[in-house]
């Protein structure tokens, strides 16, 4: 049999030429529904808490519209700045301190150590137990009255501060509930990347002589970096929207000091049933949460430009 | 400054199974050392346990007169080329280059001259600047040698390095290798599974089967005179045709029984009983295809360009010839094959070893 090549080289050329496009409908059918889902709990609800914060309405219908006058109303009235504060506080205290903790228990558990898969397993708990219950939980821990905390430092001569009625006893209450909670997901994203780590990398830099110290700062640190930043932003982002814990361990008192945009947006919105002043509160969130990850992105993406 | 590196009874097990069973071996300073051997054979195991990566289980590894089963991988002053290369991807070529000076704390002048001097020695002048993902395979295989090669190691460890280039360029790569070992001198252990590689670039082989030494000799050695029936099968492509059967002692000289119908004349030198059960190795290449030789059957042609191989039966049992030209024969066709007796490699039907004396 002869194959021509001129045909081969024939049939290349159609490749190139420009074809009608037809368009396929079927793999549309198959994220279609997901896609209505999705719409139907997320983008509608955006959408229209988006238009509610420029109207004045104290239920779900619309009021009248006023402009701008939620979004001052929800930042110059009843200490919304302080809010923003606080929310700040919450998400830098949580961050600061869940994700050196989970890296480092990413780093124990990425070890040959006995029973790890037992306490791989233990360590996710915090992770699959609701925000609500978790916090239930931390309530009762630092009880005044009852809690566990306040007892057992007691019976070494440690008097606990009232996290209900001690601003700073409050604020440190509910980021240890935020960091008990977040830890576990930094942990998995550090473990799984801590796995990706070629053996053969740490290798080559033992025999090219790096210290134990070197091996983890020049060749582990830099390639588990990206991972690990992406827990920080999205702890970050699930620390910035927290409800749950701050309204059932301290309900944004003593006196407002953990008051925090997203329970401050609660509040206004199913306390005081001022819908479009919350929805202003809760834009203003998602508008935050949304510049942050575009700043992430953008710094990945340059630093992969290469 | 080159030195030798000495093992003696080195055993490795994983809890309970020993994968390397007590090995002894000497290799020389500034020799090319090739262990080679089938996957799983312990060659890799041992050249990591040279490295330190591994620990020893039982023996001891000197380097330069020294016992380094308990010294760092980073103080042992060797260099390692890894299949993978293991180029950390987060560095460019010249930070790669530089990484094992830096743990090394060298002075930035000489560094750069040392660093310099490596990408000239391996061309990867205009490639300093670039990242490990912007390298073709043969690329990043120069800079692996080249991170080994700026730290002037005493000894130079490489585990199967060709293994992930295609073939053209491997064959470059290995003649680029031996060259490059010429030039510095060093010591070298290097690992493969392919006795191609083995033959061309090594000063001696050492074969390695199920975590014992086999034989280690030079790669002519190997080739002409295998230890055992593994080594002539494992050594040289085509494979050694293997023929089983009796010894029988005819007149003064002992033949090979087998098959059909098939007596083949054995060596005078081989050490031989009547009736023994022994292997009879004849390599494709000293099979001549010949009128009034041995009738064999012709199964199946493989036009190679320089030579055409004849697959055939030989009293019923499989062969290969390699003839050195293009016999014009047909599938079907029945030729006859002669050899030269001295040529002939016999082994024990049993212990499978060498039964020739001057083997």
């Amino acid at each position: 049999m002869i194959i021509s090549g001129v045909q081969d080289g024939e049939d290349l050329l159609a490749l190139d030429r420009p074809r009608r496009r037809r368009i396929e409908l079927f793999p549309y059918l198959m994220f279609a529904p997901a896609f209505l889902l999705i719409a139907g709990v997320s983008f509608i609800p955006i959408g229209y808490a988006i238009v509610q914060s420029f109207f004045r309405s104290n239920t779900l219908q619309l009021g009248r519209f006023v402009g701008l006058a939620n979004y001052s109303d929800f930042f110059f009235t009843r200490n919304g700045f302080e809010t923003l504060a606080n929310s700040l506080i919450f998400v830098a205290g949580t961050v600061i301190v869940a994700v050196p903790f989970g890296f480092v228990l990413a780093m124990v558990l990425n070890r040959p150590i006995p029973f790890r898969s037992f306490f791989r397993t233990v360590l996710i708990f915090p992770w699959l137990v609701s925000n609500l219950v978790g916090a239930l939980l931390w309530a009762w821990i630092g009880n005044p009255q009852y809690g566990l905390a306040p007892y057992l430092l007691d019976k070494i001569g440690v008097t606990m501060p009232n996290i209900i009625t001690n601003p700073f006893a409050a604020m440190s209450s509910v980021i240890v509930a935020s960091v008990w909670a977040s830890t576990p997901l930094v942990m998995v994203f550090v473990l799984a990347a801590l796995q990706s780590v070629p053996t053969d990398l740490i290798e080559a830099a033992r025999v090219d002589g790096a210290s134990s110290w070197r091996r983890f700062w020049k060749i582990t640190l830099p390639l588990v970096r990206n991972t690990t930043m992406m827990a920080v932003v999205l702890t970050s982002l699930h620390a910035f929207k927290n409800v749950e814990i701050v309204l059932v361990m301290t309900s944004g008192g003593p006196n407002g000091a953990t008051e925090t945009l997203a329970t401050k947006v609660f509040h206004e919105a199913f306390t005081l049933f001022r819908i479009g002043v919350g929805s202003a509160g809760a834009v203003t969130i998602f508008l935050l949460n949304l510049v942050f990850t575009l700043a992430f992105v953008r710094v990945l993406r340059t630093e992969h430009g290469a | 400054m080159t030195v030798a590196v000495n093992l003696r009874r080195v055993r490795k097990s994983y809890g309970a199974a020993e994968v390397i069973h007590g090995i002894d071996l000497d290799i020389a300073s500034g020799e090319f050392l090739v262990l080679v051997g089938p996957s799983g054979c312990g060659k890799s195991t041992l050249l990591r346990m040279i490295a330190g990566l591994e620990d020893v289980t039982a023996g001891e590894i000197k380097i330069d007169g020294e016992v380094v089963n308990d010294v760092d991988p980073a103080d042992r002053d060797i260099a390692m080329v890894f299949q993978s290369y293991a180029l950390y991807p987060h560095m460019t070529v010249r930070e790669n280059l530089a990484f094992g000076l830096d743990a090394r704390r060298f002075a930035a002048a000489e560094k750069s001259a040392k660093i310099a001097e490596a990408a000239t020695v391996l061309g990867l002048e205009s490639l300093l600047d670039r990242y490990p993902r912007q390298l073709s395979g043969g690329q990043r295989q120069r800079v692996a040698m080249g991170r080994a090669m700026v730290r002037d190691p005493r000894v130079f460890l490489f585990d199967e390095p060709l293994s992930n280039l295609d073939a053209k360029l491997r064959v470059q790569m290995r003649v680029e290798l031996k060259a490059l070992h010429k030039r510095l001198k060093r010591t070298a252990i290097y690992v493969t599974h392919d006795q191609v590689e083995a033959m061309t670039m090594a000063d001696r082989i050492v074969l390695m089967r199920c975590g014992v030494i086999e034989q280690v000799g030079k790669p002519l050695e190997l080739y002409d005179r295998p230890a055992t029936a593994f080594v002539a099968q494992f050594i040289g492509s085509p494979t050694m045709n293997m023929l089983r059967g009796q010894a029988r002692k005819i007149g003064a000289g002992f033949v090979l029984e087998a098959g059909e119908n098939l007596h083949l004349p054995l060596p005078q030198d081989a050490s031989l009983q009547d009736g023994q059960a022994i292997l009879v190795g004849l390599r494709p290449e000293h099979l001549q295809i010949a009128s009034g030789g041995l009738p064999c059957t012709v199964d199946l042609t493989e036009p190679l360009g320089r030579e055409v191989l004849v697959y055939g039966r030989l009293a019923g049992v499989p062969i290969c010839v390699a003839p050195g030209s293009r016999p014009d024969t047909q599938i079907g066709d029945m030729i006859g094959l002669r050899y030269e007796v001295a040529n002939a490699c016999v082994f024990d039907g049993q212990s499978e070893r060498s039964l020739r004396h001057d083997h």
